[in-house]
């Protein structure tokens, strides 16, 4: 086993554990912690798989944007709120029930099965910003266009949601 | 080099995750992350296909998803300050006007 191989299962293990963590954690910053170092742990991963473009928009959107903005809206609510908000434990009993069977389920068949169309060599393409960009605005182009225009309305509607009624 | 499956069952694992914590929390804030976890599951799985089929497409659409995560947590957000507005609390199971 290489090194390279080590650092992709010590991301993706480190991934899962951190995702464990965020969804049993009782108080909501915790969880917002553990999320942000879970998606700094995939932006890893992606480094790893040559993906560097998405590494670094994983680490600048995810971890910069987005969580940025659920600990803001964690720290403007009163704290005594968000804790303690858990569901009885039959409904979590039945749940990881189901849980357990639908992923042992998938990883059984991702185990045994084989992908048929996997090219010889693999890891050709990198994804560095120039190639990103250039096959956006070439082969993408509309659809980068429809994604900014998503942007606007997500703007717009999460203006006239939090406003306070005329 | 590590097998395409196991980034597969890596990416479907952080998925059921995220179900998981949709399914048993009932904190609004908490079951958002738990969404964003999913996206993040899918995207593993997309750039894990772009590597090994020597394509590029996978990211593009990885970089859409980004995209559209940005978008949702927005309006989520705009949707939560309503919700406590209303009835002062985080409670999903308090969002009951509509049921039958």
């Amino acid at each position: 086993m290489s090194l390279y191989n080590l650092f992709i299962y010590f991301f993706g293990l480190l991934s899962i554990f951190l995702a464990i963590m965020v969804i049993t954690r009782k108080n909501a910053i915790h969880s917002a912690v553990y999320l942000i170092f879970c998606i700094l742990s995939i932006a890893g991963l992606f480094f790893l798989l040559q993906a560097e473009f998405m590494g670094v928009i994983q680490i600048i959107v995810y971890a910069g944007g987005i969580m940025v903005i659920y600990v803001f809206i964690i720290l403007l609510i009163k704290l005594e709120v968000v804790k303690g908000l858990k569901r009885k434990w039959e409904i979590k009993f039945l749940t990881a029930l189901i849980f357990l069977i639908l992923s042992a389920e998938i990883v059984y068949l991702l185990l045994r099965g084989k992908i048929p169309f996997l090219p010889k060599e693999y890891g050709m393409v990198r994804g560095t910003a120039q190639a990103i960009g250039s096959s956006l605005l070439r082969d993408y182009l509309i659809p980068f266009e429809v994604a900014s225009l998503l942007l606007l309305v997500a703007m717009i509607g999460a203006i006239m949601l939090s406003r306070k009624k005329a | 080099m590590v097998p395409l499956n196991h980034l597969l069952i890596l990416g479907t694992v952080i998925f059921l995750i995220g179900i998981f914590g949709v399914l048993i929390r009932r904190n609004v804030i908490i079951i958002l992350m738990s969404i964003e976890l999913i996206l993040n599951g899918v995207n593993i799985i997309l750039i894990a296909f772009s590597y090994y089929l020597n394509s590029i497409k996978g990211q593009i659409f990885a970089l859409f998803i980004v995209t559209v995560a940005v978008a949702e947590a927005a309006l989520c957000f705009g949707l939560i300050v309503a919700f406590m507005r209303n009835k002062d609390t985080f409670d999903i199971d308090q969002m009951n006007i509509m049921k039958g």
